[in-house]
């Protein structure tokens, strides 16, 4: 019987000479398996090992979200356990207090195989506090509708945004309606041949008219943001209130478009905050865990 | 001599064709949901319904004696209740799965798993079905029909006022109830409140059906229309003895309802047993 030892873990100290350029590498970050799944099926879906990363350590205090990026998957047998495509590598945003929750989807592991030989890569969070220049705050936004954000901060980001009061919004969502549907009806013979019959082409046609209308259909009191982030920087918009950060009712995104849903009324004080992940925001620690158990 | 009669008879009955079993089963796909906290870690195996009457069945569920893997781990879960009767979606027959332990992770297949399925066939007793014609006329009087008193149960479609009062009377009992046991029965009461609250909300259009069935004999209801048709409905919920049958649209005066029966004979049971199953 073999005995096997406790997953490990290597810090991030000592190898900052392999970052990044720029990048701020973590001091105390920790990165430990938690909830594994090892999902086996014959089946065409669904099938995979999914793995909960668990992060620990001062460095949370400030994070916001973390993302993680793998270099290395493998099971004892020596099978290469990294997914064909890569996978979704967004920030994971935080809930509540708590750190972020981060999960890796692999390969199956071999049947027989009874643990993990190795999992490396790094483990970025996103700390804004690190640097002024990945919180850019608009003061008094709700007076600026309807207009492009002048900010000099939000330019050298590269992003352009415009508040859009839900008045114009809804008047333009007609528009859009209109150019949907005179859209799906050019398209209608082709969607046919596609779904295969009528009716399935329509049930079709109502499902993409009921996501458009979601959009549409906006309250009184919802901030609406047309955003232009070519290089994919911004993570958040929030609004903060005399008490902080204002609680959203919920929030829909769509390509450039960004929904923010309130129930009460803004006040005309409130600030909107742009979070943005600029190098210096971003900590990297690298991470390694070896013999982790399979279940 | 004695011998080669014998000898015959036997050589005789292998030579014969052998009759095709009315129900079978082979596995269909397997999923090991394997998982080191143990939370709805389990493996499933779906079973296909084969033979003959597959297709006419309205309704199965197996239930497994003994499952074990190449290395000999027992797979059958323990103390768990025996399952529902599944239903066919769309055209093909009911879906069955089997709910068992995790094998072990050097096991490569399940060596066996047997145990014996269970077929609804209404098809085969005429005492299967029960049926209501313009039901909607009838409302609040118990359905009068042999079947139904055979099968020693009482069907009554009622009304939205009887429907209320006899729910209202419910809630007072089970309220009297959760007085009596203190704190636990008063959060029993408020969450099956908040479930019935969700979910027990009747349309105008909906059909109630009390079922007294002590003997759980009655399998469905549904509705039909004058040329035999069924009415799709949108969904139906159980609350207490009540069937709710919910429909978007008006249920036309001259339908007919059909209650379905577990009968000795409408329900056929076959054991099965499966060999040597590849685990993923």
């Amino acid at each position: 019987m073999r005995r096997r030892t406790a997953p490990q873990l290597v810090l991030a100290f000592g190898l900052a000479p392999f970052l990044v350029p720029g990048a701020a590498s973590g001091q105390d970050l920790r990165v430990s398996a938690g909830t594994i799944e090892d999902r086996r099926t014959t089946g065409k879906f669904f099938g995979g090992l999914e793995i909960e990363l668990k992060l620990t350590g001062d460095d949370l205090a400030d994070a916001r979200a973390a993302r993680v990026k793998l270099t290395k998957a493998q099971d004892e047998s020596g099978r290469d356990l990294l997914p064909a495509k890569k996978p979704d590598e967004d920030f994971q945003k935080s809930s509540g207090r708590g750190a972020p929750d981060l999960k890796i989807s692999l390969k199956n592991p071999a049947r027989g195989a009874s643990a993990i030989q190795e999992i490396s890569g790094e483990v970025q969070l996103f700390a804004p506090s690190r640097d002024p220049a990945a919180l850019i705050l608009i003061d008094r936004f709700v007076s600026r509708m309807d207009k492009p954000i002048d900010s000099s901060a939000l330019k050298s980001q590269q992003i352009s945004a415009r508040l859009v009061s839900p008045k114009v919004y809804r008047a333009q969502a007609k528009k859009r309606e209109a150019d949907l549907d005179a859209e799906m009806q050019k398209h209608k013979e082709e969607m046919k041949k596609e779904a295969g019959d009528d009716k399935a082409a329509e049930a079709l046609m109502a499902l993409v008219k009921g996501f458009a209308g979601m959009m549409n259909d906006v309250g009184d009191n919802d901030v609406i943001l047309q955003i232009e982030d070519p290089q994919g920087k911004l993570l958040d918009v929030e609004v903060v209130g005399k008490s902080g950060v204002m609680d959203t009712r919920g929030s829909m995104s769509s390509g450039g478009l960004k929904i923010l849903q309130y129930s009460e009324k803004i006040p005309a004080d409130a600030k909107l905050r742009f979070l943005v992940k600029t190098q210096n925001a971003v900590l990297r620690a690298p991470f390694r865990l070896t013999n982790v158990p399979l279940p | 001599m004695k011998l080669v009669v014998l000898g015959l008879a036997a050589l005789l009955a292998a030579a014969a064709p052998s009759k095709p079993s009315a129900i079978g089963v082979t596995s269909g796909d397997v999923t090991d949901r394997r998982r080191n906290d143990n939370t709805f870690a389990g493996l499933e195996v779906e079973l296909k319904l084969t033979g003959e009457a597959a297709g006419e069945a309205r309704g199965a569920r197996a239930t497994v004696e003994k499952a074990v893997d190449d290395t000999g781990r027992n797979l059958v879960k323990e103390g768990a209740r025996p399952p529902e009767f599944e239903k066919p979606t769309g055209q093909g027959s009911p879906g069955l799965k089997l709910d068992l332990r995790n094998p072990a992770r050097r096991a490569k297949s399940v060596r066996e798993i047997s145990g014996q399925v269970e077929v609804f066939l209404p098809d085969r007793d005429p005492a299967a079905v029960a049926s209501a014609d313009r039901f909607l006329s009838g409302m609040d009087r118990p359905i009068a029909s042999p079947a139904l008193k055979a099968s020693r149960t009482e069907v009554t479609v009622v009304s939205r006022k009887t429907y209320d009062a006899e729910k209202k009377k419910d809630e007072e009992r089970k309220k009297k109830e959760a007085e009596s046991a203190g704190v636990a029965g008063a959060v029993v009461n408020a969450f099956s409140g908040l479930f019935e609250g969700l979910f027990g909300d009747i349309g105008e259009n909906d059909v109630l059906v009390r079922v007294n069935d002590p003997g759980k004999k009655v399998f469905g209801v549904e509705v039909f229309d004058a040329a035999g048709k069924p009415i799709d409905n949108a969904g139906s919920m159980k609350v207490g003895d009540f069937w709710i049958l919910k429909f978007t649209e008006k249920v036309p005066a001259d339908a007919s309802l059909r209650i379905y029966l577990m009968t000795a004979k409408a329900v056929v049971t076959a054991p099965f047993s499966l060999k040597d199953v590849a685990l993923p």
